[in-house]
């Protein structure tokens, strides 16, 4: 039997076993199971224990559960509330300030927290009510959340560069360094995409009035002096330092993504203990438990994807695949392309972790003969994640906001947010006209990652 | 809130729903361990220019049992990810029984893992296998963690089917057919990383 058919079949007893509804995890090791036993010999299931063991056998997927912990210690600390009074006062006298100054904010929090559902919560749970309560229309108002959320995924410190990094052999300091620039372009256009959507609303106003939140009642912006915006500065500058310095020591070499993880955490905990003077006994096992369960969901799919890895690459099935795309003889944008389209596609159902999980053992050895950098793919594959993450039927950053604005009917969110998809497609196009934008500052790395 | 026909739950299987939260308290503290394991390896790096010896094997091991034993909490809470829209547009009865079918399925699988990786436990034991770092500990207990929490895991998914059974015999537990979409939605709000 030919190898791609082999591959096919597998794929066929996989999508068959999620669709049953079996855990994604254990949904990808009884593939590897059953393929082993068809495919292979009963004899090899020995080594099975061995993959299971080895795949998570590996210091550097430590950074997961240390950054999730990182981002929970953030999540429940009023750290949201503050960083999105001072975005807020620096741009509130702008037209679109206050839903420029709630993607900022959701930008910042994002590196702290490296969660695009918990970013989504945190900011969307203050920032929706004031955005609506100065008369935007629900569109724009959900529209920014949802979309700003996605900048969890993207902006470093993030799970889902870890995972590339570690799925296809990376370093993760230069993921992570990579993704700095595409950060701040996407948060940038979507800062875009909300003057647009205003100005675009105000034209046409009268359908606006007649949707109930009239334009007219728009509550005055509040002004600030300079003393209180350089005082709320100071507010957030210990978040900001840290996040800086996680990059900065990764930019020098001289601590591994897990150490500065670790270290991380620490201080963040410190921080939130110190500044908030809101951490007890039980608050820090809630935080345990929540990091647990988190960690726990990622790491089974890191454990039995490699598995599934580990058995197609006995087959063959990678590497002949990747022999037969590049015998194809095709413009290796189409291929680019193709493969974007199925990330997209996958997005519909699959969480980014098991998107990049599930392909990259396989499509990566395409991306290699192809001759694309392997830093940049990993950043434009994020970017195409991010908008798994607003459409539907599993679009969560979607139900997470109708979770948090439940008047709002998802009708409006979904029209607020699916925009924000042509935003994200643009950006992997401006990244892939210069791909300078994200391996500049990787490639000046100085410990060499 | 049982329906008054619905009996009690099986007392060995009300344990091991509890063993099951044990071990997600376990794996939460560990991993809090793990984090100042390794502040201390860097720490000590960093002040006295200390080599790290065991701390980076030690934490890799933690990470495994987190992964591992905590995945029984895990799959008693419901955070293991699947694909369900196809499922959830089934009639409520179809819904019943495809749910049953993929935790056999699950229960299968784990099972299947736990008897492969005992035996790899038990040969690491009897050889006195070792580590090989610097720091060389018996591998007989790392290798004891993925048995272990798949041992936990199958016992939580009996647990699981049992429940579901009953939810189609008796009518779903806790009034309503529906209450796990809502505790996501609760969950997501409380910053859970389910990207």
């Amino acid at each position: 039997m030919s190898s791609l058919v082999i591959g096919g079949i597998v794929v066929l007893i996989m999508a068959g076993l999620m669709i049953l509804g079996v855990p994604i995890a254990f949904a990808l090791g009884l593939t590897a199971l059953i393929s082993v036993v068809l495919f292979l010999d009963v004899a090899q299931l020995n080594f099975f224990g061995n993959f299971v063991f080895e795949s998570l056998n590996d210091f550097a997927l430590l950074s997961i559960p240390l950054f999730v912990l990182m981002g929970v210690i953030f999540g429940q600390s009023k750290a949201s509330e503050d960083l999105f009074e001072v975005t807020n006062m620096w741009l509130s006298r702008l037209r679109g300030g206050l839903g420029m100054s709630s993607v900022l904010a959701c930008s910042i929090f994002a590196a702290l927290t490296g969660s695009s559902p918990a970013t989504s919560a945190a900011i969307g749970k203050i920032a929706i009510p004031e955005m609506r309560k100065r008369g935007y229309s629900n569109q724009v108002a959900t529209g920014a959340i949802v979309a700003g959320g996605t900048l969890g995924i993207l902006i470093p410190p993030s799970v889902t560069l870890i995972l590339y990094g570690i799925s296809t052999e990376q370093s993760i300091g230069q993921l992570f360094l990579g993704g700095v620039v595409p950060g701040i372009l996407v948060t940038a256009l979507f800062c875009a995409w909300i003057v647009a959507a205003i100005t675009l609303e105000r034209r046409g106003m009268v359908h606006q009035e007649t949707a109930g939140q009239g334009m007219g009642v728009a509550a005055e912006p509040e002004s600030h002096t300079w003393g209180e915006r350089f005082k709320g500065l100071f507010k957030v500058l210990p978040f900001v330092v840290l996040i800086v310095a996680i990059l900065a020591v990764l930019y020098l070499g001289v601590a591994t993504p897990s150490e500065a993880a670790g270290v991380g955490a620490l201080f963040a905990f410190l921080l939130v203990a110190v500044l908030y003077r809101s951490m007890s006994w039980k608050k820090l096992m809630d935080m345990s438990l929540e990091t647990t369960r988190t960690s726990t969901m990622i790491l089974m799919i890191v454990a039995f994807s490699a598995v599934i890895g580990q058995v197609l690459s006995f087959l063959n099935v990678p590497q002949d695949l990747a022999g037969a795309i590049s015998e194809l003889q095709v413009n290796r944008w189409i291929i680019f392309i193709a493969m974007n389209v199925l990330f997209l596609v996958l997005g519909f159902f699959l969480p980014p972790v098991s998107i990049i999980l599930i392909t990259m053992p396989v499509l990566f050895p395409i991306i290699t003969a192809l001759e694309f950098d392997p830093i940049w793919f990993g950043v434009v594959m994020t970017l195409n994640m991010e908008m798994g993450l607003i459409t539907p039927p599993v679009g969560l950053n979607l139900y997470v906001v109708q979770g948090i604005a439940p008047d709002v009917p998802l009708r409006d969110i979904l029209a607020g947010a699916l925009p924000y998809v042509a935003v994200l497609a643009g950006g992997i196009l401006i990244l892939a006209l210069f791909p300078g934008l994200v391996t500049w500052l990787p490639n000046r790395v100085l410990g060499g990652g | 809130m049982d329906t008054p026909d619905r009996p009690e739950k099986f007392f060995l299987l009300r344990w091991v729903d509890r063993v099951s939260d044990a071990a997600g308290y376990v794996s939460g503290v560990l991993l809090l361990v793990s984090t100042l394991v390794i502040c201390e390896a860097v720490a000590l790096r960093y002040f006295i220019g200390a080599p790290t010896v065991w701390q980076t094997e030690l934490s890799v091991y933690l990470l495994m049992f987190a992964a591992f034993v905590g995945g029984a909490y895990g799959l008693k809470h419901g955070d293991h990810v699947n694909v369900d829209i196809v499922i959830d547009k089934l009639p409520r009865r179809a819904r019943g029984v495809a749910t049953i079918v993929a935790a056999v399925l699950g229960l299968l699988f784990v099972a299947v893992v736990a008897y492969i990786s005992f035996g790899l436990w038990w040969h690491a034991t009897e050889t006195g296998q070792r580590s090989g770092t610097a720091w060389n500990p018996r591998m007989t207990f790392p290798y004891f963690i993925i048995p272990l929490g798949t041992t936990l895991m199958s016992l939580q998914y009996v647990s699981i089917i049992y429940d579901r059974v009953q939810d189609l015999r008796f009518g779903a537990d806790k009034g309503g057919d529906r209450p796990r979409d809502l505790e996501e939605v609760d969950e997501n709000m409380e910053g859970s990383v389910n990207q």
